[in-house]
């Protein structure tokens, strides 16, 4: 004879904690790919099982009890995982509160500024590790508590959708395989909880004929069909893997280089896309635009030019603060632009400081920084001719220039009053033996260059002050933004007028069409110091860079060829090598051109690989969305629970009877979250005399109802439609009555009551 | 076949598989394909788990009083060589009984024979018929169920209430009431004998010398073992008078009824069974009470007629119990009439309901209907007991007689 299988319960929670733990490790696994490193998915497989065991522990508590106490456990999490030198013996303290509101608003920032797979910043991880938590408990509230298992896969479902749009590696069926296998084992814990509820279990003898082992075996037969069948998926389904139909990214077609955006995002990018050809006889920056203000975060555009519109072969006018002298004895440089793509550039890239431009199609130009802006961005096809000057001061010259006080030209020379006392101490320590400005100039750009500091593209671009000293005195790994940065802020330490410019590298140069072919990962930053006399000059602080024409950067000893970092010539970042600038008769060779070419073949590393820039998911919208996910999980509930009653009356209301139990069983339900649950074994005469003792019931309806109720369940008489009419009626008047008698309060937190 | 809850994930399986191509997510893609395919790999799961399933019922008892537990037993069978999957057991029940039995048994292995058990507690008396008993394969998601429904019944006859009237209630008030009563009720029962005249093959040993010699001829004596008295007990079954079935008025008068048919079977008496519907027909004990477990309220407006058939149909020495409401006045005088043709009579009078829960004068007419009836039966040689409905007939079976009502009588 079989035997009753004690504890269910026990089973329906070991099974929903197993189930709750696959999914988090399934979700983690996947979601944690928009991470460079291994550590940082064992910290958020961390955080997601953590958020799991607690889900599930606290599953007989109260929802908005066992949200807030998984609330605290998150801040727990957060300061474990993220923030760990924040504790205090263990605990979360201020500091702790302080460092997550600090990464918080870093989080937007970060994620426009960074590409996955990026580096695990202490912002994004945040982001990460809050939104595994938050999928995790909403998908164990909605499957376990809502049992609404489908509903619950949503939350890590978009985790990944999210880590899948953002990433564009190849199709890696790993991930969806153990999410299927995780959602599977959430059905199955689901389906067993409705099993259960069906009536008391039997068993054979031995453990092995319990429901849990019995119907995990087949579990596992059907779930292996499914999960087989979905992995050969990808060779029965035509356009298995195939590019979306819809494009959520706010990735165009147009190629954009955002200097309010890392351009480390272009630097790494996997596939470079060309952007245009330019015809010049000397390889040279084509800059774009000079980020002028520091805020103690970074350099940024101005935001208020000063513009004129210009047309045709206007001439500019003089951009580079040079004296008329200076400019008249300066060479022309002629360049004729061809974009090959659709280009989203809203700054013309040419040769600084320009003359004139010549473009079929509206202009502004800004004087203060040197920038031409297009009101139309430029298509495939499209031109324009520029004409620029090459002011080439020898070193010597510049040594004699005399600078102007700092308060004589604040713009350009001041930091915000926060900025750490270090970077003067710094810039001091590495240019007080040097006699003129100009040479300062050049020692704090040769030790940037030359010493200890290397190029890496892995770093975060971080370039508040702080960061500015961490990458100073500690780190001393970045890539151009960090170096330019880092340049610009030391000079104006010392009272020097310097901001950062943005533009591109000369790019590849094809002997055979005599065409610079720029791509997007040649994408640069560079300094500008403002000499008198001789205007804005380009210096170039980053290990294995240098622009061509701007000889006066290396004054008499090394020239440009100071590619003493390994890491820094091999990193495919900026700017590119190649057989066609080493060519022999290439336009390097220009008298113009007053470096080795194999110079410039040396110190440009060969980026290979990289692909359209591509501007990421906003990690901030993440959060956003992981938060919006556990409110909706919240406030999900009571309408599902409404309309799973309904569902429940409308599917009775054709037999008397079964409308009536069905009524009062809905009642029940109703009055409990009120607080008069039904107990287990009591009458229903028990329970409508404990409720009636509350004094909350006026005119009787539940002792109709009971009678009613008591009659449909026991009495052989086949109870009418107007019985079944007359108890919706008093259910629905006794539960009015103990509405009217309960506090707002006690109504919001029985819509989540366990009942 | 496949539920609401499997129709549901093929449908998000679907979304999802669309979701995946618009959003270009293979890892999702996967996962759609996986839910698109489950309810069918359950499906077929389920479909191999249910060959050759059978599921017979048995009741550890057929017949028992209200009050008794009835275990229900269900053996599955599973002929196939193969375990079956999860099975959902719904074993459907009167209402009376409660709502269907619903038991789950987990993979039955090849060729064996699961046994599992519920419990039933009737309450109320009737006849009830257990079943169909369905099975339903579920696969192991629940997703998909197949329903098998053996349509084989069970009956379970619960019987009125019998009440044990030869102890006393009351040590304090003696036994001399009830037993009274008793021997007035059984006077012509196994104390009472007659003589007749010898028959060839008669036991000799039973001749009745006395009356041979005060005679003449041979006589034996006839004793119980050879005729037996006969009782009739009547059951007011009129709606209209009783109330209808499962009121409580009715089923105490059902539940006394049966009480003193079975204390005069118990005593030797032939028992006859009449309604206000149905005409007496001899039964045992057993099948006096099956007929009480089925017994239903009627239609019929008066028992005037079925008295008169009562009376012409029974001996003089019946003895006669007659259960009802307290009779109209025309009504009364019919039982009167009818009684008249029996020997010991006993009416028990069963209020249609509680007089203490009625207004005053309606209380005081039914009661004032019940005492003169009392006394008319009195007068006429019954002996005669008056219930209300929520009273046992054993507290009023042991109680002494109305001092009033004697001397009256």
């Amino acid at each position: 004879m079989a035997r009753t299988q004690g504890s269910p319960a026990r089973t329906q929670r070991l099974t929903a904690l197993v189930a709750t733990l696959l999914l988090a490790a399934a979700t983690a696994f996947a979601f944690a790919r928009v991470f460079e490193d291994h550590a940082s998915t064992y910290r958020i497989l961390a955080a997601g099982l953590a958020s799991g065991v607690i889900a599930c522990s606290l599953e007989r508590r109260n929802l908005v009890l066992a949200t807030a106490a998984s609330a605290v456990a998150l801040v727990w999490a957060i300061a474990l995982l993220v923030f760990p030198e924040s504790l205090w013996h263990g605990l979360p303290s201020l500091d702790t509160l302080k460092a997550i509101a600090d990464g918080a608003t870093l989080v937007g920032e970060q994620a426009r500024t960074q590409v996955a797979p990026t580096p695990p910043t202490d912002p994004l991880v945040l982001a990460c590790v809050t939104g595994i938590w938050a999928a995790t408990f909403s998908a164990h509230a909605l499957a376990f508590r809502a049992g609404s298992p489908l509903l619950a896969l949503v939350p890590p479902l978009a985790l990944i959708a999210f880590a899948d749009s953002v990433l564009e590696d190849t199709i890696r069926p790993l991930y969806g395989v153990a999410f299927l296998i995780a959602a599977l084992a959430v059905i199955f814990a689901d389906g067993l909880r409705r099993v259960q509820g069906w009536g008391p279990v039997w068993t054979g003898p031995g453990k092995a004929a319990r429901l849990l082992p019995s119907a995990g075996r087949g579990a596992r037969r059907v779930g292996a069909a499914a999960v087989g069948l979905a992995l050969i998926s990808p060779l029965l389904i035509p356009g298995f893997g195939s590019q979306a139909l819809l494009d959520f990214s706010t990735r165009s077609d147009r190629v954009r280089i955002d200097p309010f955006v890392s351009i480390r995002a272009s630097l790494t990018a996997d596939e470079p896309r060309d952007l245009f050809t330019v015809q010049s006889s000397v390889a040279t920056y084509w800059r774009m635009l000079a980020l002028p203000d520091f805020d103690g975060s970074g350099f940024s555009p101005d935001t208020t030019p000063q513009t004129e519109d210009v047309s045709g072969d206007t001439a500019l006018a003089d951009a580079s603060a040079a004296d008329p002298s200076v400019i008249a004895g300066s060479e022309q440089l002629t360049q004729v632009f061809t974009a090959v793509d659709d280009l989203g550039l809203l700054w013309l890239p040419m040769a600084y400081p320009p003359a004139r431009v010549d473009i079929d199609r509206g202009l502004t130009w800004a004087p203060e920084t040197g920038t031409a802006n297009l009101e139309d961005p430029l298509d495939d096809g499209g031109s324009y001719t520029a004409v620029s000057y090459l002011v080439q001061p020898a070193p010597d010259e510049l040594r004699l220039v005399e600078f102007p006080t700092a308060a004589q030209n604040p713009r350009y020379t001041s930091l915000p009053s926060d900025t750490p006392v270090e970077i003067a101490a710094i810039a001091h320590a590495w240019s007080d033996d040097q006699t003129t400005t100009y040479d300062k100039i050049i020692a704090i750009q040769d030790t940037l260059r030359n010493t200890d500091y290397t190029y890496d593209l892995g770093v975060p671009a971080r370039d508040s002050s702080f960061s500015l000293v961490d990458f100073l005195t500690v780190t001393k790994q970045g890539f151009c933004q960090q170096f330019s940065s880092a340049m610009a802020v030391l000079l104006r330490s010392l009272g020097i007028p310097s901001r950062v410019a943005v533009g591109f590298t000369a790019g590849t140069y094809d002997p055979t069409t005599g065409l610079y072919t720029v791509s997007s990962n040649d994408a640069h930053a560079w300094v500008e110091v403002k000499f008198p006399t001789y205007g804005w000059l380009t210096f170039e602080p980053t290990p294995g860079r240098a622009n061509p024409v701007a000889t006066y950067t290396t004054p008499a000893t090394t020239g440009a060829s100071t590619c003493t970092s390994r890491k820094g010539c091999t990193n495919p970042g900026e700017g590119r090598s190649g057989g066609g600038r080493t060519g022999a008769g290439s336009p390097q060779q220009d008298p113009l051109d007053r470096r080795p070419v194999g110079d410039i073949g040396s110190l440009a590393p060969l980026a290979t690989g990289a692909r359209p820039v591509r501007s990421p998911w906003s990690a901030r919208w993440l959060l956003w969305i992981a938060l919006g996910f556990a409110v909706l999980a919240l406030a999900s509930i009571p309408p599902i629970r409404g309309w799973r009653r309904r569902r429940r009356l409308r599917r009775a209301r054709h037999d008397p009877r079964a409308s009536i139990l069905a009524t009062y069983d809905v009642f029940t339900e109703r009055a409990g979250e009120l607080g008069f649950p039904r107990r287990g074994g009591e009458t229903l005469e028990e329970y409508r005399a404990r409720v009636a003792a509350s004094g909350r019931l006026h005119d009787g309806q539940l002792d109709r109802l009971t009678r009613v109720a008591a009659g449909a369940a026991y009495s052989p008489r086949e109870p009418g439609a107007e019985d079944a009419r007359n108890a919706t009626a008093d259910a629905s008047g006794a539960l009015r009555d103990l509405r009217k008698g309960a506090g707002v309060a006690e109504r919001v937190v029985g819509a989540y009551r366990r009942v | 076949m496949l539920t609401g809850r499997g129709v549901t994930v093929v449908v998000a399986g679907l979304a999802m598989w669309v979701a995946a191509r618009i959003v270009g997510s293979s890892g999702l893609e996967i996962v759609g394909v996986g839910l698109i395919v489950l309810p069918f790999f359950a499906g077929l799961f389920a479909r191999w788990g249910r060959q050759q399933i059978v599921a017979r019922r048995r009741l550890s008892d057929i017949r028992v009083g209200p009050g008794t537990r009835v275990s229900v037993h269900i053996d599955v069978e599973n002929r196939a060589p193969v375990p079956t999957s999860v099975l959902l057991l719904e074993d459907r029940l009167p209402p009376a009984l409660g709502r269907p039995a619903r038991l789950v048994v987990t993979g039955v292995p090849g060729r064996s024979v699961q046994r599992v058990s519920y419990t039933v507690l009737p309450q109320i008396r009737g006849r009830y018929r257990l079943g169909p008993l369905t099975v339903d394969v579920a696969d192991p998601f629940a997703l998909t169920r197949l329903r098998l429904e053996f349509d084989e019944r069970e009956e379970l006859l619960v019987t009125p209430e019998v009440e044990d009237l030869t102890q006393t209630s009351d040590p304090a008030s003696g036994p001399s009431f009830g037993a009274t009563r008793a021997r007035q009720l059984f006077r012509t029962g196994e104390e009472f004998y007659t003589m007749r005249e010898y028959n060839e093959g008669d036991d000799l040993r039973r001749l009745h010398w006395p009356s041979v010699a005060r005679t003449g001829e041979l006589m034996i004596r006839q004793d119980e073992s050879s005729r037996r008295a006969n009782g009739l007990v009547f059951i007011d079954t009129r709606a209209a008078a009783i109330g209808q079935i499962h009121g409580i008025a009715f089923e105490r008068a059902v539940s006394v009824g049966a009480t003193l048919g079975v204390l005069l079977a118990r005593r030797g008496f032939s028992l006859r069974l009449a309604t206000a519907e149905t005409p007496p027909a001899t039964v045992t004990e057993d099948r006096f009470l099956d007929a009480l477990a089925g017994l239903s309220h009627g239609q019929a407006r008066s028992i005037g007629p079925m008295l008169a058939h009562l009376r012409a149909g029974s001996s003089a020495d019946t003895s006669l119990v007659f259960v009802s409401a307290p009779p109209a006045p025309g009504e009364l005088t019919s039982l009167i009439r009818s009684g008249a043709g029996f020997g010991p009579k006993l009416a028990v009078l069963v209020y249609p309901v509680d007089p203490d829960t009625l207004p005053p004068e309606r209380q005081a007419q039914l009661e004032g209907r019940a005492t003169q009836a009392r006394m008319a039966l009195a007068r006429a040689g019954w002996d005669c007991i008056v219930l209300p409905p929520s009273m046992k007939l054993k507290e009023r079976w042991h109680a002494p007689r109305d001092r009033q009502l004697v001397r009256s009588v």
